[in-house]
């Protein structure tokens, strides 16, 4: 039982940041294990944004290995090292907690070698890479995550979050949602429910060359959206054939640079509560979610089995 | 009538006069015996009016205490109580196993109106999942939409969706 939530503004941006945090607050009796945003900030367009983690202390409560804090700064430096060596130009960078880090770079060439040579250094995670995307993840309630990251000044169009309890992986920071679409810029996924068919999936999809960090089952509808969008299909055709080519319960968002899009079960065994209007469409597990940045009266309702939605910005 | 919610364990017995009981068989007839009208009614239930009106906002309030406080006001005699902001909060009005008009301006969100055996009520907004699970006797109308299991389970009452 997870929460997970998320929100499009039609033809302008706001707060996403603090409606997000909000939203997921709410769903906090959901998931109290750890709390993952994905915003799409107004940033300029003209750099990637990279977000990655060179480890995990993120102690009591969490089942990964505590490192001493020194072995982050010998990573850093190995990272840059391969930063230079791709020919990447860092413009700004930003070390948000000891162990995770915001680079905005400048860079042309390929994602995919991109990504294989910094994490190629040991412990290296990248989050995110997007010319908007800001994802962040870690252990916490929603508003422990917002604090330490200061996402409540964050300006977008659109953002999902998550909420998570852990039942079919660890506690910790890289089985925690939202999963980024690697290698697709800008492309975040988030999950409520189980896929019973992941590691089938997984051998399957890693036979062609498809990149997986944790043992989380959801991390599987980020790869394999990914895969098939790499094979020229758009992000509504790639989450019409999940519905059968993942097994299990879920319902996931997808986010892309401009869209948000929804996918529900042919069991529907995953609730979902939906309020759309011209200028904006909040989504989340439970109805108080939405009520959260809508305090008004509002007409909701449950998606159908099967159902898949996605809206542009 | 002695109310069975606010009664410690200890004497919930004795109020209900099982210490005093003569077990002779004939205590059973007596109990059941449908021409005294209260033996419709459960133990620890209210006497309410409908023509007594008042409303209450559960907008600062959870699941527990906008409970708790529908039953005192039952308790006080209210027979139509209405409910501000629900906002689409989680089990509300659940357990009310009395005669009464209970009207939610707005939407309820998972397991409203559970185990409900005798009000009348009425949402103006729309229900998640698992509304009136358990119903045994009542009415409950809906005026927008319902999530699943709407009356999973119910052994009697009234349903409808608008």
């Amino acid at each position: 039982m997870c929460g997970i939530a998320g929100l499009i503004h039609r033809g302008k941006s706001s707060d996403v940041g603090k409606e997000l945090q909000s939203m997921l607050q709410a769903l906090k009796h959901r998931g109290p294990d750890s709390t993952g945003y994905a915003l799409y900030a107004d940033n300029d367009g003209q750099n990637f944004i990279m977000r990655f983690k060179v480890g995990e202390n993120v102690g009591e409560g969490s089942t990964s290995i505590n490192e001493d804090v020194s072995v982050y700064d010998t990573r850093k430096k190995m990272v840059d090292k391969k930063l230079s060596e791709l020919g990447a130009i860092i413009v700004k960078e930003e070390r948000l907690t000891p162990y995770s880090f915001r680079y905005e770079i400048k860079y042309d060439k390929d994602l995919m070698d991109f990504s294989k040579k910094i994490e190629s250094v040991e412990m290296v995670e990248i989050l995110s890479i997007g010319k908007s995307l800001e994802l962040i993840k870690d252990l916490g309630d929603a508003k422990t995550v917002c604090d330490r990251y200061e996402l409540n000044k964050v300006k977008g169009t659109h953002g999902i979050g998550h909420a998570r309890m852990a039942t079919e992986s660890g506690v910790d920071i890289k089985s925690a949602h939202p999963f980024w679409g690697y290698p697709f810029a800008d492309v975040s996924v988030v999950h409520n429910g189980q896929l019973t068919n992941y590691w089938n999936n997984r051998r399957a999809l890693e036979n062609k060359g498809m990149r997986f960090m944790s043992e989380c089952d959801s991390e599987l509808i980020a790869v394999f959206l990914a895969e098939k969008m790499r094979n020229g299909a758009t992000l509504e055709e790639g989450m019409k054939e999940s519905l059968t080519g993942l097994d299990g319960v879920f319902t996931y968002f997808v986010a892309t640079k401009d869209s948000l899009g929804m996918a529900k079960d042919t069991m529907a065994a995953k609730p979902l509560v939906l309020y759309e209007s011209d200028d904006l469409v909040a989504m989340g597990s439970e109805e108080i979610a939405i009520r959260s940045i809508l305090p008004q009266e509002i007409t909701t309702y449950d998606p159908f089995d099967g159902e898949v939605k996605v809206w542009q910005i | 009538m002695a109310n069975l919610k606010t009664d410690q364990k200890k004497t919930k017995a004795q109020s209900m006069g099982m210490h005093t009981e003569v077990l002779t068989g004939k205590t059973q007839q007596k109990f059941f015996n449908p021409d005294e009208a209260e033996n419709f009614f459960y133990w620890g239930t209210h006497d309410v009016d409908f023509n007594k009106r008042t409303e209450l906002d559960v907008k600062d309030l959870d699941c527990k205490e906008a409970n708790r406080k529908i039953d005192s006001l039952m308790s006080e005699g209210y027979g139509t109580i209405v409910i501000k902001n629900p906002q689409g909060k989680h089990s509300l009005g659940v357990g009310i196993l009395n005669k009464l008009n209970l009207i939610f301006e707005g939407s309820l969100g998972y397991f409203g109106v559970g185990s409900i055996d005798g009000p009348i009520v009425r949402v103006n907004g729309r229900v998640g999942w698992s509304c009136a699970e358990n119903m045994m006797a009542g009415k409950v109308v809906i005026e927008k939409n319902a999530g699943s299991c709407f009356g999973a389970a119910i052994r009697g009452g009234f349903l409808l969706i608008l």
